[in-house]
């Protein structure tokens, strides 16, 4: 009993003492539910956001790649037929192209910058600026700007046929300063060489061996023996240099086959010039045209010479697969064309684009085949798919 | 590793995670999120199913379409070749003006007639539209469709598509169609062959525009060499670049898979009738799992979506579920500092409900039992104060020492000595050092030194005796509840009473109870004063303080040792009084207790 009552007492003694504490602790139980509250908020912040990333990995995977085709406008069917390779590869790589005319339309006759169908390079002459041919610095300046117009447009990737070594530097300086990863957008050189550093890949046939094809070729038509002129080789443009070197290099083998004259032309016109004051001037066995006006204008003075009756015994070799040409090699005016397949440079140029930019590895040279194409098989099956690829 | 468990469990049970909140919230987001990923991998299975299902099913309608289409164009185009070879060469020949305006219209109208050609059996040219030179370097004998027209005559035979060189003009790719006809010219029976050129670009355009997903694509054979007719990447093929399975084509019927550069292809085949083409189409069978894919992502979006509502709902859930019981917990907390006003809202689940009840009933007892406590305490120090007060009385003291005075006069030295001696052991005893605990021999002392005063003052009017058992002695009391009650019998028993007054106290035990006697020969008391003693107000206050004192007595000893303990009187008119007073028996105090009551 008596314990009882002094605990009793005790307990009030420590009552009095903790209700002074009571409101201090008060204030310290408010905040902790508040604290709670935050801390549920900032993980819901934290789920929505890993929702928000999940979303973002489980898209499809950002818009596919970008690539720029930067035509030489319009004309040739070369130019078309690489357009149509990098479509298709284009397509099967799920990746998006499109085509930048380096030149507007309305210059319908500009000369093309594939040597095959160009106007000699850095040989412009003043009167063909008449007949509505660009002068080079403005061709240049306008791949240039087309370029750029490409990159404006989001271009991850850049095929290009390239006017001059000089256009090339300035496309990759171009395509190097706008990215901003600093390691350059890959360019790709289709059908041409240039000795420019920092090309991701080079699409073209071998030249060297294209000309000893057509030297091969032109020993066969004239038995190994006889006189051999060049028409429209070019000391500055390494593609033609290679033809002409592969050319001599073959025909170095036939002591009977004499490598008279070169005639340096650039036009159908001066080529057809070329060619008749060199048939005028001295005996000539075989033409070999190295780039398609020349075969053109080669084709156009033997056929004035048939029609004169003054004999048709000269025979040409010559590169490309333009229409004309084919004319001319149905007619038997040309005897052999070496042809390239524009498709494929296009195709591959893609692919190689499309690798480049999943950094999987890139051949830095892709050696396109060629074929030599003679007036007996050109309607063979395969021949004609190859040089007639579009259906009009 | 059951002491592992144990350790784990406690922890557990001491965190956040055993809270009925976290219970809730996880166990519903996990059973919601089981469920949903149950019926998301079931409905994955049968989308994708569905999905690859219909993919199959796509594919086949297209190059049904693409046959059909085909078919359509043939069909129409022999018939065309018949009207011209039925039309125009009615009479066996092809000659007039007449017919040469049928065909001009006929060409103008129709796009994709590129020329109409009558040849003899040798290859010379008797008459075309539009009418032109045959090239020389043609070599018209040497071309398939002329023939298969010599080979198997009065059939119409479609060539594959190739390209035409009779003409100048741009190589077009063409079918040509052909039959062996047999005229009759001047009379004579003659062997010419009819030759329809069509522009490919109709069939070729039909192809074209097919797309099977992103990449897929119809290409088409020749049933039987197996040469391709059209393929969108002929140019490829041609390059080695690419290939297609046309052997498998060849044979195979309705659908079959392969793989090409690494990539499952489902291949649909269709044969076109009248022709003798086989339509193939190509559907990328990654291009169906990226249905699967999407499906994955939708469902993978859909669960993390509902993860978080569930979340969202269990949180609010629990949260307004375990809210009131958090609430009760703060108020219990509160309780256990010492605020007892609180009062929790009865509201909530029904069992919260109940349990605020309880929890307020039983705060209010608290409450309620607090207070009397409260009151009891402060009762029991006014008491003994009342009961110190009236100790120092000084009617008693003045009496006493006016007796004293008295007697200093009289020159009763010895008297003098031993009232003032027992004054001064009285007011000691009474003090006791602040104690509210004495034995029973110094109450018992305190008494008698009262009594001695007492009579020294009322000149020997009565005489007393006392009388306690020897165990009892160093038994505990409550101070100062002797006195009063001798008081009592002096003042309204014996005073006034004409008798020598006689007071017996005695101390016995009696079972587990310690009693002291008090007996008188006075006045006594009827029953309604016997009454009134021990229920009048404690508070009212007469004049000589009597009778609230005895009423103090009571109360003190019922406040210290509870209601089974007081006084009892028994009294009858001029016979005299008792009064018992009942108390526990208690030894020595402890040590302790002696230092608390300090």
């Amino acid at each position: 009993m008596k314990s009882n009552k002094i605990n009793r007492t005790d307990w009030i003694g420590h009552l009095v003492m903790n209700i002074k504490m009571g409101t201090r602790l008060e204030v310290i139980r408010v905040r902790v539910p508040i604290l709670r509250y935050m801390g549920i908020t900032a993980a819901i912040c934290c789920l929505l956001l890993c929702m928000a990333c999940g979303m973002n990995n489980t898209q499809p995977i950002g818009s596919p790649p970008r690539i720029a085709l930067i035509t030489p406008a319009g004309t040739g069917e070369l130019a078309e037929a690489i357009r149509l390779g990098a479509e298709a590869a284009a397509k099967e790589a799920g990746a998006e192209l499109i085509t930048v005319e380096a030149f507007p339309s309305e210059g319908l006759t500009y000369a093309p910058s594939n040597p095959d169908f160009t106007a000699g390079q850095g040989k412009v002459k003043q009167e063909h600026l008449q007949n509505g041919i660009y002068p080079l610095s403005e061709r240049e300046q306008a791949q240039v700007d087309a370029v750029s117009l490409a990159l404006e447009q989001g271009a991850a990737a850049l095929l290009i046929d390239p006017l001059s070594g000089k256009a090339l530097s300035d496309i990759i300086q171009k395509a190097q300063a706008k990215d901003v990863n600093g390691g350059g957008f890959p360019v790709i050189l289709l059908n041409d060489e240039f000795p420019v550093k920092g090309i991701t890949s080079v699409i073209s046939m071998d030249n060297v061996d294209a000309g000893r094809q057509a030297g091969q070729a032109m020993a066969v038509l004239l038995g190994g023996q006889g006189s051999v002129a060049l028409l429209g080789p070019d000391p500055v443009n390494p593609v033609l240099i290679n033809r002409e070197q592969g050319v001599v290099e073959s025909l170095a083998q036939y002591p009977d086959i004499h490598v008279k004259t070169q005639a340096v032309c650039s036009t159908r016109d001066s080529c057809w010039q070329a060619a008749k004051q060199l048939l005028d001037q001295q005996q000539v066995d075989g033409l070999i045209a190295l780039q398609e006006p020349a075969s053109l204008g080669a084709a156009d003075e033997l056929n004035r010479r048939t029609s004169e009756n003054r004999g048709n015994k000269v025979k040409i070799v010559g590169f490309g697969s333009e229409q004309q040409q084919l004319e001319q090699l149905q007619e038997g005016r040309i005897q052999h064309l070496i042809v390239q397949n524009g498709f494929s440079a296009g195709y591959l140029g893609v692919n190689q684009a499309v690798a480049r930019l999943n950094n999987q590895l890139v051949q830095a040279r892709v050696t396109l085949e060629t074929k030599l194409v003679s007036t007996d098989n050109m309607f063979w099956m395969d021949n004609q798919k190859l040089l007639f690829p579009f259906v009009q | 590793m059951r002491a592992l468990w144990l350790r784990l469990r406690s922890r557990l049970r001491s965190s956040k995670v055993s809270s009925i909140r976290f219970i809730i919230t996880w166990s519903f987001s996990v059973f919601i999120v089981l469920v949903m990923t149950i019926m998301a991998m079931l409905l994955h299975d049968k989308f994708t199913q569905a999905a690859e299902r219909s993919a199959e099913l796509t594919t086949r309608q297209i190059v049904d379409q693409v046959s059909y289409n085909l078919e359509d164009y043939v069909r129409s185009m022999s018939h065309l070749y018949r009207a011209i070879e039925e039309h125009m060469l009615r009479d066996g020949t092809w000659e007039g003006d007449q017919v040469d305006k049928q065909l001009d219209t006929l060409l103008s109208s129709r796009e994709d007639i590129i020329s109409i050609t009558l040849l003899d059996s040798t290859g010379h040219l008797l008459k075309n539209r539009p009418s032109a030179e045959l090239k020389p370097s043609a070599h018209v004998t040497q071309q398939g469709w002329f023939q298969s027209a010599l080979r198997v005559p009065d059939h119409l035979s479609f060539s594959l598509p190739h390209i035409q060189n009779m003409y100048t003009g741009p190589y077009k790719w063409v079918v040509s169609m052909s039959k062996g006809i047999t005229i009759r010219q001047n009379g004579q029976d003659r062997k010419v062959i009819l030759l329809v050129d069509i522009n490919f670009k109709q069939m070729d355009e039909l192809s074209r525009r097919v797309s099977l997903g992103q990449r897929g694509y119809v290409y088409i054979i020749d049933e039987s060499a197996g040469n391709i007719v059209y393929h969108p990447q002929q140019q490829l093929m041609y390059m080695g670049l690419k290939s297609e399975n046309i052997e498998q084509a060849l044979v195979a019927t309705g659908s079959y898979e392969d793989e090409a550069d690494g990539q499952k292809r489902l291949n649909t085949v269709k044969s076109v009738a009248n022709i003798g083409w086989k339509i193939v189409g190509v559907a990328y069978l990654d291009e169906i799992m990226t249905t699967r894919q999407e499906v994955n992502g939708y469902l993978i979006r859909v669960l993390l979506v509902v993860l978080v509502l569930v979340i969202l709902v269990s949180l609010f859930l629990s949260s307004s579920l375990t809210r009131p019981i958090r609430r009760m917990e703060r108020k219990m907390k509160a309780v256990e500092r010492g605020d007892f006003n609180v009062e929790l809202p009865i509201e909530g689940p029904l069992e919260v409900e109940r349990l605020s009840r309880r929890f307020n009933l039983m705060v209010y007892k608290i409450r309620t039992l607090m207070s009397e406590i409260i009151h009891e305490q402060e009762q029991k120090r006014r008491l003994e104060l009342e009961a110190l007060q009236a100790q120092i009385n000084p009617h008693f003291l003045y009496n006493t020492l006016n007796s004293v005075v008295r007697m200093v006069g009289m020159s009763r030295n010895e008297e003098v000595i031993t009232m003032i001696t027992s004054l001064s052991r009285l007011f000691r005893i009474s003090l006791s050092q602040g104690k509210t605990i004495i034995t029973v021999r110094e109450e018992l002392e305190h008494a008698h030194h009262y009594l001695t005063i007492q009579q020294m003052r009322f000149k020997r009017k009565f005489d007393f005796s006392m009388n306690a058992d020897e165990d009892t002695l160093d038994c505990l009391t409550l101070k100062l509840v002797l006195q009063p009650l001798i008081e009592n019998a002096i003042v309204h028993g014996i005073e006034y009473h004409m008798d020598e007054g006689c007071i017996e106290i005695r101390v016995y035990r009696e079972d587990d109870k310690l009693v002291f006697r008090i007996t008188d020969n006075g006045v006594g008391m009827t029953e309604e004063q016997m009454s009134k003693l021990l229920t009048g107000s404690p508070i009212e206050k007469s004049g000589a303080g009597s009778g609230v004192a005895v009423r103090n007595v009571h109360d003190r000893i019922q406040l210290y040792y509870g209601e089974a303990y007081g006084l009892e009187f028994d009294s009858e008119l001029e016979e005299g009084t008792t009064v018992w007073i009942r108390i526990p028996i208690q030894g020595e105090r402890e040590e302790d207790d002696v230092h608390e009551v300090k």
